[in-house]
């Protein structure tokens, strides 16, 4: 049976859940039209003050990111998204929480500019009936978390693979925004997506079936320094 | 150090309306209930300020506090606390704070408390909700001690939930939830979470026109000196400072300091001592 003919016989065989992962990997790979390169979330300001100078100190702050502040903050409400993609008014709530969550004016126009050219750019070239609800229920701005959980409903993907994908982007963004703004180098980088691999896994896992009343960050300095990095005298990033 | 008070659990309530009488603001309603209660000072400017006490002295061990308040359209009120608030050690159960406010349009509330002081082993879950009418104000601060500072303490096992949901015309326009649980102290060292800071700043200004005032925000708030960080930014119709220092007591004369100017006004006497 060829690909075309498993996708219209509608079954879960092994064809199909390797679609699911390709299409996973093209909505979250850094050549998929989102922007996604032009963003830090505050890190460009950490390495200005110094906080981050080194493969340690970047580790650190990452898995903090991650773990304690919008890495998992972000998981959660894609996988809220996910569960609530066929119900336009669950969806546009979870869409709302999730804007009104962005803690500065730079991290604001991270997720809503990247969640609405994902949603654009996933309803052009992925088009469903399924992909047209979630586009209606969302209004213009929409959090890229939530974008992308949506999609992930709408196309069938299960919400645990979406997830660990997330992360895993949201993990590889930064460092590779770290390579451009600190003298860290790219091995040290590599070693450190290793390093975080085994956390993305865990923490989707962990995440997976949580609701809204989970969300909560520790990460203070994140949104202090996204403030700071508005001022900053040399900045190449737009968050 | 003296040991927390062993106490049976409380519950306070005080629910409190704001009327327009006459183009003054004054108190419609208001009970109490358990050991919060509400003070009234004469200001002497016309302002209305309200002065909570919880008259246990703190919080620990499972109480409930809750406050409610409702301002009528065009009323202004001043609420703020009689002391810092203490969150005692807990044997288990997590205390919860709810603080829940309406302002109707053209209404303006000041919710300025003093300081929250998290001892270790704590637990508190603490909610603040508003819900404001589209021309409707409020300035809302916050400062949090992690530990007390001044004697050293350190908060190797504590939980602390904030969590602020605001709306305007029904729909949320800020929302936030920090949430630190376990080891604080060392949390409190990394980069990304304190970098070394003890205490916390946030002030939020979502007062028509109060994105308009970031660069004044910013030149009020300043540099903050060495050993306070310091920075706002304004979205959304909406101005936010947060300030990360060593220690609560140069803060809270930095908040204080800064708010008198931002708001043109004198902080209420229960702030000045």
């Amino acid at each position: 049976m060829g690909i075309a003919a498993g996708i219209r016989a509608g079954t879960r065989t092994t064809i199909t859940p390797m679609i699911d992962t390709l299409q996973l990997m093209a909505w979250l790979s850094p050549t998929y039209p989102v922007g996604g390169f032009a963003y830090s979330h505050g890190l460009e300001w950490a390495v200005e003050i110094g906080a981050i100078h080194d493969e340690a100190s970047l580790r650190i702050w990452l898995v903090d990111v991650l773990e304690l502040g919008a890495g998992r903050n972000d998981m959660i409400l894609a996988g809220n998204a996910h569960s609530a993609a066929a119900d336009p008014a669950a969806l546009a709530a979870v869409n709302e929480l999730a804007l009104a969550l962005a803690p500065s004016r730079e991290l604001h126009l991270e997720t809503s500019q990247q969640g609405r050219s994902f949603l654009d750019a996933t309803l052009a070239a992925w088009p469903c009936e399924e992909m047209t609800a979630v586009g209606a229920a969302l209004p213009a701005a929409v959090a890229f978390p939530v974008a992308v959980g949506a999609a992930a409903a709408a196309h069938g993907m299960t919400r645990l693979d979406m997830l660990a994908a997330y992360g895993l982007a949201f993990v590889q963004n930064l460092v590779s925004a770290a390579l451009r703004s600190a003298p860290i180098g790219q091995s040290a980088g590599t070693r450190i997506v290793a390093a975080l691999v085994p956390r993305v896994a865990a923490l989707a896992g962990e995440v997976e079936d949580l609701g809204l009343d989970s969300l909560g960050s520790a990460t203070l300095r994140v949104d202090l320094g996204s403030f700071r990095h508005e001022t900053q005298y040399s900045r190449i990033f737009r968050s | 150090m003296a040991a927390p008070p062993v106490r049976q659990r409380s519950q306070g309530n005080v629910s409190l309306t704001i009327g327009d009488f006459g183009g003054r603001s004054r108190v419609r309603d208001l009970s109490e209930a358990g050991p919060l209660r509400l003070r009234f000072p004469n200001v002497g400017d016309g302002t209305l300020e309200g002065i909570q006490v919880n008259t246990a002295g703190g919080v620990a061990c499972g109480d409930h506090f809750e406050t409610v308040l409702d301002l009528h359209p065009g009323t202004a009120f001043v609420l703020t606390t009689t002391a810092a608030e203490k969150i005692y050690k807990s044997d288990g159960p997590t205390s919860t704070i709810v603080n829940r406010a309406t302002v109707a349009a053209g209404a303006t509330l000041a919710w300025l408390p003093q300081e929250t002081i998290l001892f270790d082993r704590s637990r508190l879950r603490r909610r603040f909700e508003a819900d404001l009418a589209g021309d409707a104000g409020l300035l809302v601060v916050e400062l949090v001690a992690f530990g007390r500072t001044a004697h050293g303490e350190r908060l190797n096992d504590a939980m602390f939930e904030d969590v602020w949901r605001i709306r305007r015309d029904g729909h949320l326009t800020y929302a936030d939830t920090l949430r630190f649980d376990g080891p604080i102290e060392a949390m409190l060292a990394r980069s990304a979470i304190c970098g070394g800071a003890r205490a916390l700043g946030t002030i939020i200004d979502l007062s028509p026109g109060a994105e308009s005032r970031l660069d004044e925000a910013r030149a009020l708030i300043g540099e903050a000196g060495q050993e306070i960080e310091a920075g706002a930014s304004a979205w959304n119709g909406h101005l936010a400072i947060r300030l990360l220092g060593p220690a609560i007591g140069s803060l809270r004369v930095h908040v204080a300091r800064f708010l008198a100017a931002y708001r043109g006004t004198p902080m209420p006497r229960v702030w000045q001592t």
